[in-house]
């Protein structure tokens, strides 16, 4: 929400009117179908990545606010185990060693919904009349959003989930599902099921500010649905690139050939 | 048919014939549709270009290799115009014990053009403003073109290239630099350097067809420009079809038997993947 703090000599000196008065959107640009015109370079401007939650500073780590604006106090609502098993996540993810960690994005898997919003890499929105694509510099994740009244297929499950969307007002609000469970939320160790459950919503606040919300459900996981807030911030002129992140890797140092597949179980490791 | 997705082996070795249904009834297509701005809207699921990007010059078949003529049509000898040196690094790559090299085993992407080869699966086309993305199954690759302005900075390299088009007529020309000089065009060790400048050329020729064709000039590896044949795109009309998530580096099971392959143990037993055509002598 922008802040309603103006200098009006400013606005004086500019010439110009204040387009949206405190706290509320101004009217978005629209597409030729309607619907707010969300397209554009975005990226974030936070700590998301790290942890999710309120956490102090470590070693290259800033210390940041949490995300999380439901529930009030800012804490994810795990189920008992589970709390044990986020702070096991992150003590095994701590390693100097890529593949000893037990963070998925260690290895350069695919980050899922949402971290991919937040890991502070930029990401592009496309819009046409069906679908509303998400293209991530990230390891060229991208999802496509489709808005065309189509549901969600049956299984299989996927890294990224499936993603369908509708427009509530300047909202675009999309419904994921179809999680293989395997992804987590942040390098803080926080984590979900394949039951994972997100709606996210994104609104955009002004011409450089989108507003995004996503509410997270898994009731193998949480005892009640949650939410995270932020915002994504328009970048002007720039055009997306790209982070091959397990070609990075390997220059690093690391060989891309180690097993994917626990032999006796035949489940991925 | 769909080819099942998150099965890492057959795609990642591009082994698998794609069941392209190219034996359709000969139902006329339509005229070429069209977007707001007159421009033709190519937008849809697309079968892929070629049966499989093994081996782009002409070969026989060989185990789950089709035979093909070569999609060189200049040179009209159907030969990448190597430079010396080029071509004995081509053939380097191609002994069985170098296939660990090849980046599609890494699961990395694969630049323009052999992501447009490699398309496994159907590919999506959309046409936002000011764009045409083109999103492929394999490797959850994307291709975000754009329409007009310029290339990013040199220093700025990719895998995939970074492609800005433009309108000829009906034609969409794609032009794609800024290459890292680490992609090959095919899996038998054909290639390009950093200093590849890759042209497509897209036209829509009826609602159901995409013609393509590429000119690639590097003038660290060719001795001149070469052109393809025309290839086309023919519309996957399956309903209800959509796009899903190949996860290939997350599965990727190939460079372990790949390295296997490549091991001195391995070369003492006479193993190699021993589907791959024989390459042919050289002639030049």
């Amino acid at each position: 929400v922008r802040s309603s703090i103006s200098s009006t000599a400013a606005l004086v000196l500019a010439g110009c009117v204040l387009s949206h008065p405190a706290g509320r959107a101004q009217a978005p640009a629209r597409t030729p179908d309607g619907h707010p015109d969300l397209q554009g370079v975005w990226q974030v401007a936070n700590g998301a990545r790290y942890d999710l939650e309120d956490h102090p500073a470590r070693l290259g780590v800033p210390a940041g606010r949490s995300v999380v604006v439901d529930p009030p106090d800012g804490r994810i609502p795990y189920q008992a185990w589970a709390r044990v098993k986020r702070k096991e996540n992150f003590d095994n993810s701590r390693t100097a060693d890529p593949l000893k960690s037990a963070d998925p994005l260690a290895k350069c898997y695919m980050p899922g919904v949402p971290r991919a919003t937040y890991l502070g890499w930029p990401l592009q929105i496309f819009q046409t009349r069906d679908y509303v694509t998400i293209a991530y510099e990230w390891t060229h994740v991208y999802r496509i959003v489709h808005v065309n009244g189509t549901p969600h297929p049956e299984p299989p499950e996927f890294w990224m989930g499936d993603s369908r969307g509708r427009w509530e007002g300047n909202t675009l609000v999309v419904d994921v599902r179809n999680f293989n469970g395997r992804a987590w939320f942040d390098m803080a160790g926080n984590f979900h099921s394949e039951a994972l459950h997100v709606v996210e919503r994104y609104t955009p606040l002004d011409a450089n500010t989108l507003r995004y919300e996503a509410t997270i459900e898994d009731p193998k996981v949480f005892t009640r649905p949650w939410t995270i807030r932020m915002a994504l911030h328009r970048q002007p002129d720039a055009v997306l690139a790209e982070y091959e992140c397990h070609a990075l890797l390997e220059e690093s140092g690391v060989s891309l050939d180690w097993p994917r597949f626990d032999p006796e179980t035949g489940m991925p490791k | 048919m769909r080819v099942s997705i998150g099965v890492v082996i057959g795609l990642v070795a591009g082994w698998s014939v794609v069941a392209a249904a190219q034996d359709r009834p000969a139902a006329a297509a339509g005229a070429v549709p069209r977007l707001a701005d007159g421009k033709p809207d190519m937008q849809g699921y697309w079968l892929p270009l070629l049966d499989s990007s093994i081996l782009l010059e002409a070969h026989p078949a060989g185990f789950g290799v089709n035979a093909r003529d070569s999609i060189i049509a200049d040179p009209p000898d159907g030969k990448f115009p190597y430079q010396p040196w080029a071509l004995a690094e081509r053939d380097r790559r191609r002994r069985p014990e170098n296939n660990y090299e090849d980046p599609q085993g890494h699961c990395f992407l694969s630049g323009a053009p052999r992501q447009m080869f490699t398309m496994v699966n159907t590919v999506q086309i959309q046409q936002p403003p000011g764009h045409v993305l083109i999103l492929f199954e394999y490797i959850h690759a994307y291709r975000t073109i754009r329409i007009g302005g310029s290339h990013l900075p040199a220093p700025i390299h990719t895998w995939e290239g970074d492609s800005i088009a433009r309108w000829a007529g009906d034609t969409l020309v794609v032009d794609t630099t800024n290459f890292n000089g680490k992609t090959w065009l095919d899996m038998t060790g054909d290639f390009v350097s950093d200093a590849a400048r890759v042209t497509e050329r897209f036209t829509m020729v009826d609602a159901d067809t995409i013609e393509y064709v590429i000119t690639i000039d590097d003038a660290k590896v060719y001795t001149r420009p070469w052109t393809s044949v025309t290839l086309s795109m023919k519309r996957n009309r399956e309903k209800g079809y959509e796009l899903m998530e190949h996860s290939c580096h997350e599965g990727n099971v190939d460079l372990e038997h790949v390295k296997a392959v490549a091991s001195p143990a391995a070369k003492a037993r006479g193993a190699t993947r021993g589907d791959v055509p024989p390459a042919e002598e050289p002639r030049r």
